[in-house]
């Protein structure tokens, strides 16, 4: 484990920039059409329980990374292998978002660059990131993650003039069903999706702020949703919404006078950026301490080009990759996501009340 | 006769020369064999990943595996 | 043959050549003055400047002493008045002369009138103190040297520097010689806290090297990295402070400066009582500051003398002109190779006129013409001043009108460069790193777009967050953020109002008592 310390406002802002990550060009709650903003409130709601389970696992295991907390509940050779999927999921996350950054850059602002440089492009950005550690990546996101709501909130402002602000209604039109399902979806992304953190979280300073610090990121990404969501709605409505792939990049072209795509383009690739470097450093670090690695960096480059090789081959068309992101992502999500720190959860419960008696 | 993908070829090449100046730094920073032999295999499968991707002789992802899992147990339709 | 392997190897220790090179050597001085004599004489063979002068005296001759020194290093209307003269007198009435204590004693204490004395015990610190300016006596029968300081004052007088220029303030500027350097600092600072630690760098040239902090505002912790790295300097020469920058700096591999330098006195002692650590090195009058932080590059002397309301819309304008100077001729071709769209309708007809006719692409326009300005610029360091106004008509004139004229370049490209300049000598610590910067921004930007910039930023951006500077982050107090420290960064308060220090530079317990101190001094002042 690195000796690194990151303050109570940097893991703030990381977590924050992870969890609007590639949210922030895909609309949320596309599925339940004008009910998208009940399906927000309730996946927040069950966001904020998953990422509390999972602040509560680090606190009852202080100072341990996921594998050591892994291999300490589920003994070393269980913990071990589910340790590999792990790593799997995270690796198969980054090359996820890099496929989403990929496929929306070329299909909006760089039609005619090849989608493997593009993406090899920010690859090399986030080994520089990842290598840098995480007290870095820390700092950045300081620095990053404020333009994000500063920025979305001004092209927000600037665009909503003279539209129809009961483009929501009726609440409910089209039965209770696809908002459970987007509720879902948006559950296991981006929230759920936080079990990354469970390799950063411990290096927190101060861990007696770690359930409020996850909790505030929560609401304010909850928040910053409900604003895009009702901002893309009152611009488009919400039979135009469904049709379009990339809602706020659509919601962004419509700002007057100038063109806004390039100042996009920067909060997506700091959302974007932030994403993928998490998950990459979660699989880096978790490898480096399965295999017992003396330098986490030396797994860097070859994780993230395996993940850039993964983004590519994982899917052939943008429509397959919505589709699949759509219905089986969320099922695939759930045993990472809830299951597995649901166990780690009672299984560290019951061990320290044993440990303690045994005291 | 395979037409091959220039620019995924550039870009596996980059990857391969900053992977084995990294490789240069493992040996010489004496990890352990199970460190060097995760790196090797993991480098190795992307190469050919890449490649076969590059030739545009895509194999089966491991996104379409897990689909086909959960259609097996009937999660999804 | 093997033993001409043996010295190639190093290994051959015995031969020891007492011949015309002198090496360093711990050896005694010999109680003869003919073995001194002899041995100085073999030391400062083929030297012209090296001058000795025996003197006779006392009873039946019985005194010999020998004064070496540097010819026109000393004062030599000194060194008659306060040394050679007296002994002459003193010793030329026999009667007074005391049998009771050596004649060592009685010169050092009652006949050498000079105020600065110190003893060399071995020749290596006689044959130093003789190459360092002082008059060095050495007395028959004693194994003890005298140096005495007759330094004549040498260098040219304080004047007003001419690479930082400030509207108030003070005028002077440092100077090559360090104690007349050490005598501007102090003057500002009178405090006994003010400390000058002196040592030697370069085996060759000797340099006196001088790190001045102000004990108990500076970070201990940061004063002792910097002792440690000051003297793991191994070199034979140390000319400028630019040599000692290069070995303690933090990261060889970065563009920016990890360590500030400044030419004036009041800057320098502002930044000494914010807890800085300064390095100072004879014959030059850059003095090196560190922890620098990339803040510095933005603040001024000026700053802080004028009202905070207009101090910091200047930093925020300089904060503006940095981001100009690097992004803008890369912006610039962005736009006109890529992203038409963004470009206003008006403003691409105007933009496609004038560039028409032109047979170069964006990108390689913009690499000419600032080619040609940095050209221009190094042109007008190098050149003699009186010369400098031609310079100024041929850029203007030739490279501004005749080159659009011509059709190698756009207006707008002209403009582009021209503002690109402007905003480059904003920052002065940051120069050369912009240039360079802009050069990367350009390159990336003609094969990738906005995408590129905006991925290049974001690598500049952790670079910045990676480095640090004698332990403190460079981007402090931006991140990690340090509230108390924002005060003077982007917005400058009023100096009434700055009560703490910057707690960036401290990191142990000295540091809140230092800064309590200062609030509690405050308060005091305050309450009268």
């Amino acid at each position: 484990m690195e000796k690194a310390r990151i303050s109570g406002l940097q893991l703030f802002l990381l977590m924050t920039g992870f969890l609007l990550g590639s949210r922030l060009i895909i609309n949320p709650g596309t599925e339940a059409k004008a009910d998208g903003w009940l399906a927000i409130l309730i996946s927040g709601t069950g966001g904020l329980l998953l990422i509390t389970l999972y602040s509560l696992i680090v606190l009852l295991n202080p100072s341990r990374t996921l594998v050591e907390i892994l291999r300490d509940r589920f003994g070393n050779a269980i913990g071990s292998v589910v340790a590999v999927f792990y790593i799997w999921y995270f690796i198969h996350l980054a090359s996820l978002v890099f496929r989403d950054f990929g496929s929306f850059l070329v299909t909006t602002t760089y039609p005619r660059t090849p989608m493997e440089v593009i993406i090899a492009l920010f690859a090399l950005s986030i080994i520089y990131a990842a290598n840098s550690g995480i007290e870095v990546m820390g700092r950045i996101s300081e620095i990053l993650v404020p333009f994000i709501p500063f920025l979305s909130t001004i092209i927000g402002a600037s665009i909503v003039t003279t539209h129809d602000f009961t483009a929501f209604l009726p609440v409910l039109e089209n039965g209770i069903k696809p908002v459970i399902k987007e509720s879902l979806n948006l559950l296991t992304f981006p929230f759920g999706e936080a079990v990354v953190f469970l390799t950063i979280f411990p290096y927190l300073n101060n861990k007696r702020h770690l359930k409020k610090i996850t909790t505030l990121s929560t609401l304010l990404v909850t928040v910053l949703f409900l604003y895009i969501f009702f901002r893309n709605i009152i611009i488009l409505e919400s039979h135009f919404l469904e049709q379009a792939t990339f809602v706020p990049h659509l919601t962004s072209v419509l700002f007057p006078g100038i063109n806004l795509e390039p100042l996009f383009d920067v909060i997506m690739i700091i959302g974007g950026g932030i994403k993928i470097t998490c998950a990459i450093y979660a699989a880096v670090i978790s490898l480096s301490q399965l295999t017992g690695a003396k330098d986490y960096r030396i797994f860097t480059s070859c994780i993230v080009a395996f993940s850039v090789i993964l983004s590519l081959w994982i899917h052939e068309n943008i429509f397959e990759l919505f589709s699949w992101t759509g219905n089986v992502w969320a099922y695939y999500s759930i045993p990472f996501q809830v299951v597995i720190p649901f166990i780690l959860l009672l299984f560290s419960l019951f061990k320290k009340d044993k440990l303690q008696d045994e005291e | 006769m395979i037409i091959m993908n220039y620019n995924m070829l550039s870009v596996l090449l980059a990857f391969i020369i900053m992977e084995l100046y990294n490789l240069r730094r493992l040996i010489s920073n004496k990890e352990s064999i199970k460190v060097l032999i995760t790196y090797v295999v993991i480098t190795a499968s992307s190469l050919v990943i890449g490649l076969l991707l590059a030739a545009g002789r895509r194999p089966a992802s491991p996104a379409e595996w897990i689909q086909w899992i959960f259609k097996m147990i009937g999660v999804v339709k | 043959m093997f033993r001409r392997i043996k010295k190639y190897l190093g290994l051959d220790n015995q031969e020891k050549d007492n011949g015309a090179i002198y090496t360093d050597t711990d050896e005694p001085l010999p109680r003869n003055i003919d073995k001194v004599k002899e041995r100085l004489n073999t030391i400062f063979s083929e030297c012209s400047d090296y001058i000795q002068r025996d003197i006779v005296c006392g009873e039946d001759n019985g005194i010999c002493i020998l004064v070496a020194y540097i010819d026109g290093f000393v004062d030599k209307k000194v060194l008659n008045q306060d040394v050679i003269r007296p002994i002459l007198d003193y010793f030329s009435c026999t009667d007074k002369l005391h049998r009771a204590k050596s004649v060592y004693q009685l010169i050092k204490r009652c006949i050498i009138s000079s105020n600065e004395i110190e003893e060399a015990q071995s020749m290596r610190q006689a044959v130093y103190r003789i190459v360092s300016g002082d008059a060095v006596l050495f007395i028959n029968g004693s194994r003890i040297a005298l140096a005495v300081g007759v330094k004549a004052p040498q260098g040219r007088q304080v004047e007003e520097p001419d690479t930082e220029v400030s509207l108030r303030g003070s005028r002077e500027g440092f100077v090559e010689n360090l104690s007349t350097n050490m005598v501007l600092i102090r003057k500002r600072i009178k405090n006994p806290n003010l400390k000058f630690e002196m040592l030697q760098l370069g085996t060759q040239t000797n340099t006196d090297i001088c790190i001045c902090y102000i004990k108990g505002i500076a970070n201990d912790e940061i004063i002792e990295e910097v002792r440690r790295r000051i003297l793991k300097i191994r070199s034979d020469a140390i000319l400028d402070t630019g040599y000692i920058e290069q070995y303690i700096t933090d990261n060889q591999f970065t563009l920016f400066p990890l360590v500030g330098n400044s030419e004036k006195c009041d800057k320098l002692v502002s930044k000494l009582l914010e807890g800085r650590i300064a390095i100072l090195c004879d014959g030059t009058p850059y003095v090196l500051t560190v922890p620098s932080l990339l803040v510095e590059a933005i603040q001024t002397a000026d700053d802080y003398y004028d009202h905070a309301f207009f101090a910091s819309f200047m930093r925020l304008l300089r904060l503006l002109a940095l981001f100009i100077s690097t992004l803008l001729p890369a912006l610039y071709v962005a736009l006109v190779s890529f992203h038409h769209t963004v470009i206003p309708f008006k403003l691409i007809i105007t933009l496609a006129a004038s560039r028409q006719g032109i047979p170069f692409s964006p990108f390689i326009e913009a690499v000419l013409m600032i080619m040609a300005f940095e050209l221009l610029r190094e042109a007008g360091v190098r050149m003699p001043r009186t010369v400098g106004q031609a310079l100024s008509i041929v850029g203007a004139i030739v490279l501004g009108e005749a080159s659009v004229a011509a059709g190698i370049a756009s207006n707008l490209m002209v403009i582009i460069v021209a503002i690109t300049a402007i905003c480059s000598f904003i920052t002065p610590p940051l120069i050369r790193v912009t240039m360079l910067v802009r050069f990367i921004f350009l390159i990336i930007a003609n094969f990738f777009g906005f995408l590129g910039i905006s991925l290049t930023a974001v690598v500049v951006l952790i670079h910045l967050c990676r480095l640090r500077s004698f332990g403190i982050p460079y981007m402090t107090p931006f991140s990690p953020l340090t509230m108390a420290d924002l005060k003077d960064s982007l917005i400058l308060v009023p100096i009434w109002a700055m009560i703490t220090r910057p707690k960036a530079l401290f990191q142990g317990d000295t540091q809140n008592r230092a800064g309590i101190k200062r609030q509690e001094a405050a308060k005091i002042s305050e309450d009268k």
